[in-house]
């Protein structure tokens, strides 16, 4: 068995996986119970359900009271796939909003953790497809609309029509990015041969571009709201070092990130924080790399899109990502960290807590719900 | 009036009306097929989350969709393409030669049209088994096998491989929950296919509804050929089903033990962490092909016993088309070709 475990359940049925391999292992460990006792109790409603935050709460709650962690991150992801495959107005996104804010202070209320609050950018009315998909080359993106589009051996025919589109705001070669943005060696040979971005509310068509058609689209921001007590947030490589310093005083802190919240509808006072670098936008990938390793996007060894499909090694319940991070916030604050989230994959790939526990759903099906064991948190349950 | 021989509906089509699945139309007095060389999706994957099994296993496809079906499923889990209004869906020009392209550019094997119904794209699907044809690509599909006799010939002649999903045992059931009048059409082909074309069966299958079919369906398999793989789907019901419980895990592996008195290969997939995705020599059960089941359609073999799927216990040979491929290796080592054919 390697260093992390998973746990699914599938709604009345439960399995162990070695998560390095994705192998089943020989049944659930009774010291891993509690763990496997949570996910049974709260099944998650789904990606499209209105109680898919509360989900998020209730299960933070009954982790705290387990494992009185020092360290605990919520990733609130419900109002993005409402608001882009939800079929919901902008009178019940506004309402849906007010109720994450709900979902925060019930939270902060049942556990007494200082909340840090990350709004992760809001959406944008989409404004129409844009068709990569007869291009000569291979283009990458759209999977979820908005954000970052990579584009592979295009002949000078796609890059002509490219640069000639008044919807394409950026199309940058990999030696312009490189030189621009330096980084190291494995970001840059899974990066694309052209990086391009749309202009906010285009969504591309193009290889695993979803055949649902969304509502919206994500808006990147240059800036992004945080609410927090704690001082000098300018960036978001800012965030690891005051995080770290306040649990090393003894603060019981819980990053909160909110996908929806922008500077201009977040419910709590915040002030802004930069969510970019020179002219790079954040989309959550590269946001969450920034702020749980606390380094630039580009130290990551994933570019913001790749052939993710080329990434056929280890890890296969974490889809993209067969490189796992350990040199993040959840591996090293305190002495144990939780993740708790509804947007999946995400949470146990990038955040680097010791135990989490994320829904399990892919293209908005409900599959049921995961656990993620590793590090400290394999010690703890040994 | 013009009447559509692609599937049995065999609508009667009057001048400047569509068919049932509205991809074909009669706009003079012939018929037409509708949003021609359009495509709604395109997305890269194994070979194995189709599912096909025993088909070069391991590798890589390139999978497309159209839109519109000629069934209407009441669980359906593809409704936002398959049964929606063709017009409302957000398509693309692609034409076949421009597909097959994409699938070399991507490394692929194989392509692969899946999540709606085939049978309303037809001729694109046969252009496009031409192309990458030409270009040693292989092309397969996923269907729900109405096609007409003279359709289906067409179907198998062109396809490399396909799977056939076999929704429930009785008329009745697709009567009730598919929308045609009897499952005749749908045995006929599957009989068909079964000696022209590598072929693979899917059975959905939906609390309460169907669950109680399974021997039966095992049993239809059976008078076939024993030795087509098997996928019991469990399906998360969708469309006009969509609060329905999911089929328990337990009930239904407790059903496909019994039913491997009848079926070799069943697998049952669908959940995350299935231990019913693997391959094992129904003779001495040994493992043959480890695979680890990543939910949604996602399954990834882990381990091959033997390239050729040779069973190291007893020296029978499973039925495979193709030898085990590595999923990056972008062309296929022609080794050996071992159809599953009728006994």
């Amino acid at each position: 068995m390697s260093g992390e475990v998973g746990i699914i359940d599938a709604r009345e049925w439960q399995t162990a996986v070695d998560m390095r391999s994705g192998c089943t292992l020989d049944g659930i460990r009774p010291q891993w119970r509690q763990i496997s006792e949570v996910i049974d109790k709260y099944p998650y409603p789904g990606d499209l359900s209105e109680e898919g935050n509360q989900w998020v709460v209730d299960v933070s709650i009954e982790v705290v009271r387990l494992f009185n962690p020092s360290l605990v991150f919520l990733l609130f992801a419900n109002q993005t796939f409402r608001a882009l495959f939800g079929g919901i107005d902008e009178r019940t996104m506004a309402a849906e909003s007010d109720r994450v804010a709900e979902c925060i202070e019930k939270f902060v209320f049942n556990t007494g953790y200082e909340p840090f609050v990350i709004g992760t950018g809001g959406f944008c009315k989409l404004k129409g497809f844009m068709n990569l998909m007869s291009t000569d080359g291979l283009a990458l993106g759209g999977g979820i609309p908005g954000g970052h589009i990579g584009i592979f051996s295009p002949s000078d025919k796609d890059l002509d029509t490219l640069r000639s589109d008044l919807r394409v705001v950026r199309l940058v070669s990999r030696d312009e990015f490189r030189s621009q943005f330096g980084g190291n060696d494995s970001f840059y040979q899974r990066f694309p041969d052209y990086y391009m971005e749309l202009e906010d509310g285009y969504a591309a068509r193009s290889v695993y571009g979803l055949p649902r058609n969304p509502d919206r689209s994500f808006k990147l921001p240059w800036e992004i709201p945080v609410s927090t007590h704690l001082k000098g947030i300018d960036n978001l490589t800012d965030i690891r070092p005051r995080i770290e310093g306040a649990i090393n005083q003894g603060r019981k802190i819980a990053v909160i990130l909110v996908e929806g919240w922008s500077l201009e509808n977040m419910p709590l006072d915040c002030e802004p924080c930069n969510n970019h670098e020179s002219w790079l936008r954040h989309g959550l990938k590269t946001q969450c790399h920034s702020i749980f390793t606390g380094k630039s996007f580009t130290e990551c060894p994933y570019p913001p899109i790749f052939k993710c499909y080329d990434e056929d090694n280890i890890y296969p319940f974490s889809f993209d990502y067969s490189e796992p991070e350990y040199d993040t916030l959840g591996q090293t604050a305190g002495d144990l960290s939780v993740a708790i989230g509804n947007r999946s994959i995400i949470p146990h790939s990038l955040f680097g807590a010791d135990i989490t526990i994320e829904c399990f759903a892919r293209c908005v099906q409900n599959f049921g719900n995961m656990a993620v064991i590793k590090g400290r948190g394999l010690e703890l349950l040994s | 009036m013009v009447v559509c021989e692609q599937c049995e509906r065999r609508c009667r089509i009057n001048e400047g009306d569509a068919g049932y699945c509205r991809m074909y139309l009669n706009r003079t007095g012939t018929l037409e097929q509708a949003l021609p060389n359009m495509i709604s999706a395109l997305m890269i994957q194994r070979i194995e989350g189709l599912p096909v099994f025993h088909f070069y296993p391991g590798s890589r496809t390139l999978s497309f969709s159209t839109t519109g079906c000629n069934f209407d499923c009441r669980y359906c889990s593809t409704a936002f393409i398959s049964r929606v209004d063709p017009a409302e869906v957000v398509m693309h020009e692609l034409s076949p030669d421009m597909l097959v392209n994409k699938a070399l550019l991507a490394g692929c094997h194989s392509i692969s049209f899946t999540t709606n119904e085939p049978t309303v794209s037809l001729s694109y699907l046969l252009k496009l088994a031409d192309a990458a044809h030409q270009k040693g690509l292989h092309v397969g599909c996923l269907t729900n096998g109405y096609q007409t006799p003279a359709a289906a010939e067409a179907l198998a002649g062109k396809m490399d491989f396909m799977n056939v999903s076999l929704k429930g045992s009785t008329d009745g059931f697709y009567r009730d929950y598919v929308g045609v009048d009897n499952i005749s059409p749908v045995l006929r082909n599957l009989e068909y296919y079964s000696s022209h074309v590598h072929l693979e069966i899917t059975t959905p299958v939906i609390t309460d509804i169907n669950d109680d079919q399974i021997r039966e369906i095992a049993f239809i398999i059976n008078k076939i050929n024993r030795q087509i793989p098997w996928h019991v789907f469990r399906l998360l019901p969708e469309y006009k089903m969509s609060d329905r419980e999911y089929p328990d895990i337990r009930d239904l592996s407790e059903k496909l033990e019994e039913a491997r008195a009848a079926v070799d290969y069943i697998y049952f997939g669908n959940f995350p962490g299935s231990e019913w995705v693997s391959t094992y020599c129904p003779t001495c059960r040994t493992r043959l092909i480890e695979r680890v089941g990543l939910g949604g359609c996602g399954v990834k073999p882990v381990n091959f016993a033997d390239k050729n799927g040779l069973c190291p216990g007893c020296d029978v040979n499973m039925p495979l088309t193709g030898n085990c491929v590595d999923y990056s290796s972008a062309e296929i080592e022609e080794e050996k070709t071992c159809q599953v054919k009728s006994e």
